[in-house]
């Protein structure tokens, strides 16, 4: 019985060694693993552009939750204009698990780091609106870019003014010296929208003959106090200015506002690009000529449905798949909206 | 040496080896794996924007317990579904917004309600959930107090609220009528009453002075009245509850004169801080008062003040 | 008694157990050794891990000390550029302010988020991007734009603040960093002072500190040269009063490292002044310390334990059955020993010692028993010769004899003879016993043999004729009792068998040297060389009615009483009569050399 009393207490030793540990396992069960992840990266939240076009992703991963019975969960983060912020945000969404990233890039030139922190994790990104370098577009299978494109805005941009000028000169040339003095607010240097929406609208408006006289230009931002403070100036130095030419609707706002703080000031004409809410508006009351509307819901759910393409959840619908150009970027249908 | 003493030898050294592997390798007990928590703050749809520093408050808590944070926002699905859903779908914890009809029963994961009233928490700590409270009759206390300074006791004081459902609205409409029984008017409802009101206002040209009880309502005011500089001149005092970024720039730049408020960033820090330390089941209360603020111009001069206002990325 | 196993009741510290003072001995030292390399491994080990990572962490301030001051100073070297190479001499109406402001800008968008020229009175002469000074600021009364234009020659570096301003989005805000100079400016030809404003961005001047990781769970910090914080990775709980740090105490510490008690804990600071701004970068490093609440670390010290008395036992397992058990096994064969068992089986075992303790109590055994044996025998030899002496001492047979010999006498009415008779017997028995002695004069001795011949000679009627001759100084030596009469009583009844009369027996002691001879010398029938032999090896009586005490008794008496050296030789050849000769040492008798003790 001695030969058996000690075998019997070791082997409850080591049972009680093996129970004790199971027990002080973690008690926190882990998610269930059907819920996505989605990662939504704005460059800044206070882009009006850029809002609205969050909110309609927004609304748009609602209807695909309730069409495909997958719960999705949206995380939005602000980089407020700091690529490093940006870089360490993508970091943490890869960290999480994320299934997928929604990536509105800060500087296009530097989109490198985070797609190396993606690709290793295997996550796809769908940039959207700031287009990365094409070498860095094509670093990966899972690289997708979706925009609103600048050429065909620019171009459209120059339609909603020969239009008009084409319906009566006077209406943009104010004083009607057979010159139409334009003020050029640009977006960000650099920024393929800028560019590009200027190259184009230039164009358009010189190859159709409209006699356009550029009085000043200045980068603006995209951003609307910029926009104003720019105005303000212009109005001081130039007293003939016909039009404002704006890569975008903030913007134009922005020297719309300037305008009215400057109080006698009538009939200059804006134009501006993106078709945000303020600027429909603005339409409406007859403050802004026109804009470039790009149809956000298609925006987002271009968006929306590419990304969960690329994570196997879902097929592209045949609207969507039409459009992708090598199978890596989608052009947004832009409209011009005019009163 | 006998069988018997073999045995024992065999298994102390079977015990050994137990040990060594325990403690020094991860093959049996891992060290705490960082384990991903998921927790959802749910808010109302509107609500998003105003909440900027309570989600900032959140956000930097969960980098520091390496947890996910899932924003949900209501559209027209009921608070208490939308919880149930996230119990459904795995989350660990939740942070909500107090609302009058708020039902938590057979609490899941532990639940912190941010902007209960003080004193509406059972004294029974098994009662299913945290809570951070705000005083609302103190916030509203020291608001008609900076408002009766610049009283000059004719004028009307219009009250606007966007519905009766909000916490601590019915206190603050309370303590309101015990302070002026004539002169006060109630207007609930959104931009469209709002509007009608102040256009009523500015026909009567009457001047008035007005309280905003939350922040859906003071923006919807702050946009009526922005427009036009009539709205503004008929209104002699603004005084609101609740503060986002905007309102504070409005504050700065004359359009509101009074703001009560707490710490938002602090109480989204302290909800994620109650949740962790319930789910790892360390020492930690149930149970926060927010201390009020009340914020004017001179304030924002305050270093302290902006600080907790304006939190740093 | 069995100490087999280790008893407490047994404990006692004069007594221990070989195996028990082994293993108290061995355990206390193994512990107090571990214990104490343990404990000064540990602190050599803090020690040093704290030197190390102060070390590193020195360094790492230096480097982030060095990035800061990088940053201040290229911020500075915009200004100066901005300054001296676009605002100085150039008149503000044209556009070459604006050209020059946006080049740097551009350049540094990164860092600075926007540039200001202010004029004298307050208004915004150049911004870059263009920007409106906010309608309801009195810029005349800020500070930066006072004390720059107090102090011209300085460049003011303001602590973090709210971009205010300027008109921008309302629903925003950032954080930035003012640096501000006085500037001269040309309006016109007109020389006027005015303010050059570079608001830093703050994220990014916070870039610096992002993924500094002072070992241990340290961190570093940034304070303004009154303490008051510029970055602190906690900030925000900070300013919400859910942390706290003792910044101001930091920052008036000097530069280098200082070790302080803070929050109960101890912390290494390290303060580094950063130069001209006079800001101060702390680093907080906790001091190195186990995680002694892991689970994995309690189950690692519950090893150690376990594998300590692993080793403690198997030690003194090996100990006992090398040392103590052999040991305890021979103590225990001893103690069977002494209490009287000679038959203990003795098996040598153990250590080398120990097997060589067992061996030489094994044969100490043997010899023990043997000479045990020895003395055994030789005690029943002794007691077999005194008792056969005692018997002599008392010789039945002669006295019936001699008896019937005086009743004879007396009945034949030769009363005269029978006196003799009797008076002889009675010195006779008087000298066999001798009160008990067994050495006596020669002169009794004599005495003793006369009177035995006296009365033969009577029995055997003159059968034959003795003479015994003495010198007179041999008289006081020692000698045998009943040695000369066994013999004489061979002689007779061996040699005087067959002699008709002419017999003669002669005794004669004499001293040579340091020895004395007794001679008894018969004329009889001798003895072939066989019969000497055989007198001299075995107890052969000279007659059953005699004495007893035959010639080799006699012999190994002498030997017994005197040394191996002395002893009787017989010489004797058939028909030619026999002669016994007795070698005693010449001793006085009552010097005590001889005599019985």
């Amino acid at each position: 019985m001695k030969k058996h009393s000690f075998l019997i207490s070791m082997a409850i030793f080591v049972i009680i060694i093996i129970v004790s540990f199971i027990s002080m396992m973690s008690r926190v069960a882990p998610p269930k693993k059907n819920v996505i992840k989605i990662g939504l990266c704005l460059y800044r939240f206070d882009d009006t552009f850029i809002s609205n076009v969050r909110q309609e992703i927004e609304e748009y991963v609602k209807e695909y939750e309730k069409e495909y019975g997958i719960k999705i969960n949206l995380e939005v983060v602000d980089a407020r204009d700091n690529q490093n912020t940006q870089n360490h945000q993508v970091e943490r969404f890869v960290s999480l698990n994320y299934d997928v990233l929604l990536i509105n890039v800060v500087d296009r030139f530097a989109a490198s780091n985070m797609i190396e922190t993606a690709v290793g994790a295997k996550i796809p990104i769908v940039f959207f609106n700031r287009k990365p370098v094409d070498d860095d577009l094509n670093r990966a299978d899972n690289i997708y870019y979706i925009g609103a494109g600048p050429k065909s805005a620019g171009i459209e941009q120059a339609r909603i003014i020969i239009d008009a000028y084409n319906e009566n000169p006077h209406s943009i040339d104010i004083n009607n010296d057979g010159v139409i003095n334009y003020l050029l607010l640009e977006g960000e240097p650099s920024h393929q929208d800028s560019l590009l929406r200027t190259e184009w609208v230039i164009k358009t408006l010189q190859e159709n003959n409209i006699p356009i006289n550029k009085l000043n230009g200045a980068i603006g931002n995209w951003e609307r106090a910029q926009g104003s403070a720019l105005m303000e100036e212009w109005l001081n130095e130039y007293k003939d200015i016909d039009l404002v030419i704006s890569n975008n609707d903030d913007m134009a706002l922005g020297a719309i506002d300037a305008i009215e703080r400057a109080n006698n000031i009538t009939g200059i004409k804006i134009v501006g690009i993106d078709g945000t809410k303020e600027a429909l508006e603005a339409i409406n009351a007859g403050k802004l000529l026109g804009t470039i509307e790009s149809d956000k819901k298609e925006y987002a759910k271009a968006v929306v449905e590419i990304a969960m393409f690329a994570i196997g959840k879902s097929s592209l619908p045949e609207d969507i798949k039409s459009k992708l150009l090598d199978n890596r970027t989608y052009d947004v249908e832009q409209i011009p909206r005019k009163k | 040496m006998k069988t018997d003493k073999k045995y024992i030898w065999i298994l102390w050294f079977i015990s050994i080896v137990l040990l060594f592997i325990i403690s020094q390798t991860d093959l049996i007990l891992k060290e705490e794996v960082p384990h991903v928590y998921q927790v959802s703050l749910i808010l109302d749809s509107e609500d998003e924007s105003k909440y900027i520093n309570l989600k900032k408050g959140v956000d930097d808590a969960a980098k520091k317990y390496n947890i996910d944070i899932n924003l949900l926002t209501l559209n027209n699905i009921t608070q208490n579904a939308v919880i149930y859903s996230a119990e459904e779908n795995g989350t660990n914890g939740i942070i909500v917004l107090a609302k009058n009809d708020l039902e938590i029963n057979n609490k899941k994961v532990p639940i912190v309600v941010l902007k209960s009233k003080s004193g509406d928490i059972i004294d029974n700590p098994k009662s299913g959930y945290l809570s951070i409270n705000t005083d609302y009759t103190g916030m509203i206390t020291k608001l008609y107090n900076s408002f009766e300074e610049k009283f000059d006791k004719n004028s009307y004081i219009y009250v606007f609220l966007n519905n009766r459902d909000i916490s601590g609205i019915e206190e603050e409409i309370d303590f309101l009528k015990s302070k002026q029984s004539s002169n006060i008017i109630f207007i609930e409802g959104d931009e469209k009453e709002f509007r009608t009101a102040i256009e009523d206002l500015v026909h009567s040209k009457n001047n008035a002075y007005v309280f905003s009880l939350d922040k859906t309502s003071t923006d919807n005011l702050c946009k009526i009245v922005g427009a036009s500089t009539v709205y503004r001149e008929r209104i002699q005092g603004f005084y609101c509850i609740g503060a986002t970024t905007f309102f504070l720039n409005k504050l700065n730049d004359g359009t509101i004169d009074a703001i009560a408020t707490v710490n938002e960033y602090d109480e989204g820090y302290l909800a994620v801080e109650m949740l962790m330390a319930d789910l790892k089941k360390t020492n930690y209360m149930s149970n926060i008062d927010m201390e009020n603020m009340l914020v004017n111009k001179e304030s924002l001069e305050n270093e302290e003040v902006v600080k907790q206002l304006f939190p740093i990325d | 008694m069995d100490r087999g196993k280790f008893s407490i009741k047994k404990l006692s510290i004069k007594n221990l157990s070989i195996q028990s003072s082994i293993f108290i001995y061995f355990t206390v030292t193994a512990i107090i050794a571990i214990a104490l390399i343990s404990l000064i491994m540990f602190q050599r080990f803090t020690n040093s891990l704290n030197a190390t990572i102060i070390e590193e962490n020195s360094g790492i301030i230096g480097q982030v000390g060095e990035s800061i001051d990088s940053y201040l100073r290229n911020s500075m070297k915009i200004s100066d550029s901005i300054y001296y190479n676009v605002i100085k001499n150039t008149d503000i109406s044209g556009n070459e302010i604006k050209k020059g402001m946006n080049l740097i800008y551009v350049n540094n968008d990164n860092m600075i988020e926007d540039i200001a020229l202010i004029s004298g009175s307050g208004e915004l002469i150049e911004s870059m991007p263009a920007l409106r000074l906010k309608d309801n600021i009195n810029v005349l009364e800020k500070d930066f734009f006072k004390k720059s234009m107090a102090e011209s020659e300085y460049i003011y570096f303001s602590m973090p603040h709210i971009r205010n301003l300027f008109d921008q989005n309302e629903s925003s805000y950032s954080w930035v960093m003012s640096l501000a100079r006085a500037v001269e400016i040309t309006d016109e030809g007109k020389a006027t002072q005015a303010v050059l404003l570079i608001n830093l961005n703050y994220v990014f001047f916070e870039e610096l500190f992002s993924n500094v990781n002072l070992g241990n769970g340290g961190y570093i910090y940034l304070t303004n040269d009154r303490g008051d914080i510029i970055w602190h990775p906690r900030q925000n709980e900070i300013y919400s009063g859910r942390f706290d740090e003792n910044n101001k105490y930091a920052a008036g510490l000097k530069d280098g490292i200082s070790v302080e008690n803070y929050g109960g804990k101890k912390v290494t600071l390290n303060v580094r002044t950063i130069g001209y701004t006079g800001w101060k970068l702390v680093g907080v490093t906790p001091n190195a310390t186990l995680n002694i609440y892991g689970i994995k670390f309690r189950f690692f010290v519950v090893f150690v334990a376990d594998l300590f008395l692993f080793l403690l036992a198997m030690i003194n397992a090996f100990i006992s059955d090398k040392i103590s058990n052999p040991i305890k096994r021979l103590d225990t064969s001893v103690r069977e020993i002494e209490s009287g068992n000679l038959d203990v089986d003795i098996v040598p075992s153990g250590s080398y010692e120990v097997e060589h303790l067992g061996k030489s109590i094994k044969n100490m055994l043997g010899r023990i028993k043997l000479l045990m044996s020895d003395l055994v025998e030789e005690h029943n030899a002794k007691r077999k010769s005194e008792f056969d002496t005692l018997q002599s001492q008392i010789n039945p047979h002669f006295l019936y004899n001699t008896l019937d010999i005086i009743v004879w006498m007396i009945e034949n009415e030769e009363p005269d003879k029978a006196v003799s008779i009797v008076t002889a017997l009675a010195k006779f028995f008087r000298i066999s016993l001798s009160k008990g002695k067994n050495i006596i004069t020669v002169k009794d001795e004599i005495e003793h043999v006369r009177n035995y011949l006296m009365i033969q000679n009577m029995r055997f009627k003159n059968r034959f004729e003795y003479s015994i001759e003495a010198d007179e100084e041999v008289l006081l030596y020692s000698s045998l009792k009943l040695m000369l009469q066994p013999l004489v009583e061979n002689a007779i009844y061996h040699g005087m068998e067959f002699m008709d009369g002419d017999g003669e027996i002669d005794v004669k002691v004499s001293k040579e040297g340091e020895s004395l001879y007794f001679t008894i010398s018969d004329n009889g029938l001798g003895m072939s060389k066989e019969m000497v032999d055989k007198l001299l090896s075995k107890d052969i009586m000279p007659s059953k009615k005699g004495s007893g005490i035959g010639v080799k008794n006699v012999n190994e008496r002498i030997k017994l009483y005197f040394g191996n050296e002395y002893g009787l030789r017989v010489e004797s050849e058939p028909d030619e009569g026999t002669k016994i000769i007795i070698h005693l040492p010449a001793a006085i008798y009552g010097e005590g050399k001889y005599e019985d003790r």
